[in-house]
């Protein structure tokens, strides 16, 4: 921690979401009280992430660490700025963030978006539908089916590393 | 001071208004019995009042303040927002506005429950004063302003000072959270003290704030978290009851209670009335 006494709020504001103040232990009780507020505010951003995609992301948190939820929690004192609310915001930097990895990745957020019956969300199909579409090389039903099998279980990450993601044919109808 | 002339209050948003308009007069109401004579309103820039809910308001037998978060004291304030704000409190019998100092908003973002404290110092007390003297002029109401939760303080003027700076600087009063205080005094691993009846910040405290937290020890030190829908506990009684004993100038106590269930409201208003029952026992006994 390296604020002052007279530091301005924005400043503080921008240091509470630094990672480095989650990740290293603090040592007096006013670093401490501080590493509380800021995990305070990391665990209510991954409360978000996991109430909205609560399979989806004990995979990909299994195949690339704790990073996916860092990402986001750097990133919302700046990034945040422009969404309207915190659920918006972390979901938001997320996706966005996720975008970036592999294609079956945002894939599998989109599909549990899906299955939740999110409003807004695009419908998936098996079978090919009249409208246009894209096509999804895998089985994201039986994909999704195994992330539910293994994430109301608390699976360990060796599972999900392991996990062979089922090849197949699923559309995403693009409204 | 007289308990009798403290009304009590709960807090909400224009649906829970609503609702308190149809219950207040219910006398199956946890409301009716108390009475709770004040509502407190949770309002947004771009929030509209149905003409029936204003209607209502003009001829209410309760007291209305309004809560908005929104309002940066400590940093930025949107003006265009403000002007929102101020057709909602136009359009209402509002007695004065309270808010929570801080921020509240970063951009666009509403920080809610990542709402920030600001750091006790200089340039916090001297943003404030001129933000808290800009509002009370715009919107032509008293401004109480209210201590925010804290989970951690970082600046060097100790708490009352500065609160009493504020209120004198700005010609505002102040709404006293008391579960808000409490946790200030866990992030600076200090017991619960109030100042005492001399102190100049009582005449400037008008309404005092209590609602639900959650307290536990985290890695060796005091935490909590502001929980609105908790039950009240001992902790926050035992904080309660020397705190009304100073506040002579409080005119209404409101009780925070949103998204707690009927039966936790109805009880935590029961403690509240027991409380005021014991401290007016009291304080007859010593006159």
């Amino acid at each position: 921690m390296t604020i002052k006494n007279t530091d301005a709020i924005d400043l503080i504001f921008t240091e509470i979401y630094k990672s480095k103040n989650i990740l290293t232990s603090p040592t007096s009780a006013c670093e401490k009280h501080f590493t509380f507020e800021c995990v305070r505010r990391y665990l209510d951003i991954s409360r978000h992430l996991n109430r909205r995609w609560p399979y989806a992301i004990r995979y990909l948190q299994s195949i690339y660490g704790d990073d996916i939820l860092i990402n986001v929690f750097e990133r919302f004192d700046t990034t945040g700025s422009t969404y309207k609310n915190l659920n918006d915001a972390a979901c938001g930097i997320f996706f966005n963030n996720t975008a970036k990895n592999a294609h079956i990745d945002v894939e599998l957020l989109l599909y549990e978006d899906f299955r939740n019956g999110k409003t807004g969300s695009p419908a998936y199909t098996t079978t090919q539908p009249k409208e246009k579409f894209t096509l999804i090389p895998y089985d994201l039903d039986s994909i999704y089916t195994t992330l539910m099998f293994y994430g109301r279980a608390y699976a360990p990450s060796a599972l999900y590393e392991n996990l062979i993601l089922e090849p197949g044919t699923t559309y995403r109808v693009n409204a | 001071m007289d308990m009798n002339s403290i009304s009590l209050g709960v807090s909400g948003d224009i649906n829970k208004l609503k609702q308190f308009i149809c219950l207040h007069r219910d006398t199956t109401s946890a409301y009716h019995g108390a009475p709770i004579k004040h509502f407190s309103l949770g309002v947004r820039p771009w929030d509209r009042l149905d003409n029936s809910i204003i209607d209502f308001c003009a001829t209410a037998d309760f007291t209305i303040s309004v809560h908005p978060v929104d309002i940066n004291f400590s940093g930025v304030i949107d003006m265009a927002e403000l002007a929102n704000l101020k057709k909602i409190t136009d359009s209402l019998p509002v007695s004065y506005i309270e808010e929570d100092i801080g921020i509240w908003r970063n951009g666009n973002l509403f920080l809610g429950a990542h709402q920030t404290n600001p750091p006790l110092n200089k340039k916090s007390l001297q943003t404030t004063i001129l933000n808290a003297n800009m509002a009370k002029h715009f919107f032509e109401l008293p401004i109480f302003l209210e201590n925010p939760p804290v989970y951690s303080e970082l600046g060097n003027i100790p708490f009352w000072d500065f609160y009493l700076e504020l209120c004198i600087q700005s010609d505002c009063s102040m709404a006293f959270d008391i579960g808000h205080y409490l946790g200030y005094c866990k992030s600076k691993d200090i017991a619960f003290a109030i100042p005492d009846a001399k102190h100049e910040i009582w005449n400037f405290i008008k309404t005092l704030h209590i609602s639900g937290i959650k307290s536990w020890m985290w890695n060796g030190i005091p935490v909590w978290l502001d929980q609105h829908s908790d039950p009240f506990n001992i902790e926050l009684m035992d904080a309660f009851k020397p705190t009304i004993t100073q506040a002579y100038n409080t005119k209404n106590i409101l009780l925070e209670m949103e998204g707690s269930s009927v039966e936790v409201e109805r009880s935590n208003i029961d403690l509240v009335k027991k409380s005021l029952k014991e401290v007016s026992e009291n304080d007859n006994k010593k006159h």
